[in-house]
């Protein structure tokens, strides 16, 4: 049960009596009065357990977009339901409004709509939906919470998409069927075709041509079907933040990149994200179905303050391919983390495959590095130096493996990794 | 709901109102200066400054003090030769009035000023306070000590009613109604001014039920300064009493008789107020449904350690180290810039320099492999001689 402000008004009309009574046991009577009034307004009001619920939600909405869920309300009884109701969220998921008012005539239903505006990654669960109907006098009401489950997935807002078209022009380019008349600079023979005007003279076939009696050129294809792994480490290396957002966001942003190109360029893609166990794993043929189910699996993964066990994500990564493949190791290069963890299995999985290591770089060091004004200044750019330099040590190491190491600023890092796959695609290095 | 919000804001503005007022009515009776009548300093209509005067000319020591300890301390110094005036009994309480009957029984005489019949029965007479609600002039018809035969005093606004005779109570100034019937009953209407002799309990008492009759806008008018200068002035000390809030404490209140002052209604409408400040709080205590938890990241700077590594540099005043990594870093720079090997030896690395840059080689030198800055100025200035030299090798 609750109470409404009418109440208080209700006690505060006891002055009336007690004017023209003014005794000690005309306030005792009055606030009888009130609570026999109260009790049976309470007992008069709608049953909130009687109304019937049905939630409509999207699946997912990705970050810094708008969603909107809906409750539809039945009022299955003969009496007006009149009170308030909460559509409770997570603060983060940014629903408004937070309450409704209701007002439902008996055998009528109601669509109340919630705008669901998330401001961080991961899975969104409504809480219980709390119904408060006011009695007929509208100074009791009867409350009550319900469970009314929804899930809204909110996606990582992939901000590097808008570059795809300009790399899947550049993939077009190396496949021979763009608009750009150059012969293509794949290296897997692909077919024969008719010779149009334009075409580089140096791609005619001579011995078709001569059966044919008719100009034919060859035509090729990059390399396809090749695997490709992203391993994304989810420790506690990649909660750091760069500006507002971990690491870990910057990271899943290029490997979403990377799905998306690759799977155009009909590779075969696994994305893994994992620390001392595998959070997430998602693979496939369908180019499509691969990026969806990357965008929607890796939504809820947050970075965990545990150390990632290399051992098991390099288990993970011969159980995805056996066969030689371009493993992306996306993980912030952090010397003592990595030479600790990453380093011994480093060379057993240089041999099988080809592998790169993806680093996310914190423009503020850069910034940090090029401090001259004070002593406290020198001191700081002495520390990024020493960062710098523990960084490159690590990344030497590596490269000494025979491994590629990018290391750039959150907003260059997915272009880097995604021109570092389409320049080993032109060079048939998969 | 635009009607619910509507009349919540009215409410909320009934509410300021009256917060508002209330305020006002506060600060009124705070400010108002405390005994404004007959003020002894007061030099306006309602203050008695010119009565003090003339009584300062005639030779008599005027002592003011405004509460009742005071006046106890001035007594027990002394009290022969002493009056004592209560000029207005506003704020005198019935415990004050009862501790200025003891103290004062060996006065020469006590005068006060249009009491109440409380605070005369605190001060040891029987007699009804009347208020008559209007300022009357009334000719004396007695002949005392104070007061003669035909004196006329203008300000009587309260008349007194002695209900048993008191031994030698002396009654003047006695209110006639207009009858010509010659009916003189003095105290059958009640008088201005009572005169008890002493007694074991009290001193010789003058009550007079005027409280503006002595102040400086009527003490011109008729005998008013005849009479005023006889009753203050017959000892050559006067103890001016007027009291402030202070001494009100103890007063009516306490002897349960307050219901003159407060509505009866009072107590049980704060008592109903009260309930429904409860009643308040339990109508905006119950939440709506309950709190949701919000499962919180983990939010860590990146640059945290570094940063913090450089607060480390710094606090142990690690100047060596310091300039040893911004040399290095320096070097490595210089050597993938200019296309030397990491194994190629430090001259070898300072003489490209020194050919890039245009700067002697003892001076680059000197510059990355020289002795360690001895405090943070010398530290800034390798610090930024390096980067210099980094900028002028770049440029060429």
């Amino acid at each position: 049960m609750a109470l409404t402000p009418r109440a208080i008004w209700l006690v505060l009309l006891g002055i009336v009596p007690v004017v023209l009574r003014p005794a000690a046991s005309t306030v005792w009577l009055w606030l009888l009065l009130c609570a026999v009034v109260v009790t049976v307004d309470v007992w008069l009001a709608p049953r909130p357990r009687d109304l019937r619920f049905e939630r409509g939600l999207p699946a997912s909405v990705r970050l810094g977009d708008s969603a909107s869920t809906s409750l539809l309300v039945t009022n299955p009884g003969t009496r007006t339901a009149r009170g308030l109701l909460r559509d409770a969220w997570p603060p983060s998921t940014g629903a408004e409004p937070t309450r409704h008012t209701l007002r439902l005539a008996g055998g009528e239903r109601t669509r109340l709509t919630t705008t669901l505006t998330p401001t961080r990654r991961g899975d969104r669960v409504a809480d219980r939906t709390t119904v408060r109907l006011r009695g007929p006098l509208g100074v009791g009401a009867r409350q009550a919470s319900l469970e009314v489950p929804g899930r809204l997935r909110v996606l990582h807002p992939f901000p590097s998409r808008k570059h795809i078209p300009s790399r899947l022009a550049v993939l077009r380019q190396l496949d021979g069927r763009a608009a750009m008349r150059t012969r293509g600079q794949g290296t897997e023979f692909d077919s024969l075709r008719d010779y149009v005007e334009g075409d580089d003279v140096r791609s005619i076939d001579w011995r078709a041509t001569a059966r044919r009696r008719d100009l034919v050129v060859r035509t090729w294809q990059p390399e396809q079907h090749r695997r490709i792994v992203i391993v994304l480490d989810t420790s506690r290396t990649s909660a750091g933040r760069i500006g507002d957002a971990p690491r870990l966001d910057s990271g899943m942003d290029a490997a979403l990149f990377l799905t998306a190109i690759a799977g155009h360029a009909r590779d075969r893609v696994h994305v893994i994200a994992g620390d001392r166990v595998v959070r997430a794993h998602v693979s496939g043929h369908d180019r499509v179905g691969v990026l969806h189910d990357a965008i929607s699996e890796l939504a809820p993964v947050q970075a965990q303050l545990i150390e990632a066990d290399w051992r098991l994500l390099a288990a993970e990564v011969t159980r995805a391919s056996t066969q030689r493949a371009l493993v992306v190791l996306i993980t912030p290069l952090e010397s003592s983390a990595l030479e600790e963890g990453l380093l011994p299995v480093l060379p057993a999985l240089a041999a099988r495959h080809r592998v790169v290591v993806a680093s996310v770089a914190d423009p503020a060091v850069e910034a940090l590095r090029r401090g001259r004004g004070t002593a406290t200044d020198v001191y700081a750019a002495a520390a990024a130096e020493r960062t710098v330099g523990l960084r490159a040590r690590t990344a030497g190491a590596f490269r000494a493996l025979g491994v590629d190491v990018l290391d750039e600023t959150p907003e260059q890092l997915p272009l880097a990794l995604v021109d570092h796959y389409l320049s080993l695609k032109r060079q048939g290095l998969l | 709901m635009s009607a619910v919000l509507r009349w919540r804001r009215a409410g909320l503005w009934l509410l300021l109102v009256a917060l508002g007022v209330g305020a006002l009515a506060a600060i009124a009776i705070a400010t108002t200066p405390p005994g404004g009548a007959m003020d002894p300093e007061g030099v306006q209509a309602p203050g008695a400054a010119a009565l003090v005067a003339v009584l300062e000319q005639n030779g008599v020591d005027v002592q003011v003090s405004t509460s009742i300890e005071d006046v106890s301390g001035a007594l027990r110094s002394s009290d022969a030769g002493t009056s004592l005036v209560v000029a207005n009994t506003t704020n005198l309480g019935t415990a004050a009035a009862a501790t200025l009957r003891q103290e004062s029984v060996a006065v020469d005489r006590l005068v006060v000023l249009s009491p109440s019949t409380d605070q005369l029965r605190a001060l040891g007479v029987t007699a009804t306070a009347l208020p008559i609600g209007a300022n009357v002039q009334v000719e004396s018809r007695c002949q005392t000590d104070t007061v003669d035969e035909g004196d006329s005093l203008l300000g009587i606004d309260t008349r007194y009613e002695s209900s048993s005779e008191a031994a030698g109570a002396q009654v003047c100034f006695p209110l006639t109604l207009a009858s010509q019937d010659g009916d003189e009953g003095e105290g059958a209407h009640g008088a201005g001014l009572l005169e008890l002799p002493s007694t074991s309990a009290h001193a010789p008492v003058t009550v007079v039920g005027s409280t503006a009759g002595f102040s400086n806008g009527t003490i011109r008018d008729e005998d008013n300064a005849a009479i005023a200068l006889r009753l203050l002035g017959g000892s050559p000390r006067l103890l001016w009493y007027q009291p402030d809030v202070g001494d009100l404490a103890g007063s009516a209140s306490d002897d349960g008789e307050s219901g003159g002052l407060l509505p009866a209604w009072l107590a049980p409408a704060l008592a109903l107020l009260a309930t429904s400040l409860i009643v308040l709080a339990l109508v905006r205590g119950r939440r709506l449904g309950r709190l949701v938890r919000e499962p919180l990241p983990v939010v860590v700077r990146a640059v945290e350690t570094t940063e913090s590594r450089g607060r480390l540099y710094r606090r142990a005043q690690d100047r060596p180290r310091a300039a040893a990594v911004l040399r290095i870093a320096t070097l490595d720079r210089l050597r993938s810039r200019l296309g030397l090997r990491r194994a190629d030896s430090l001259e070898t690395v300072a003489r490209a320099v020194a050919a890039a840059s245009g700067r002697p080689v003892s001076e680059v030198l000197a510059l990355v492999a020289g002795p360690e800055p001895t405090d943070d100025a010398a530290l800034v200035r390798l610090a930024q001689d390096l980067s210099d030299l980094e900028e002028k090798a770049h440029r060429t």
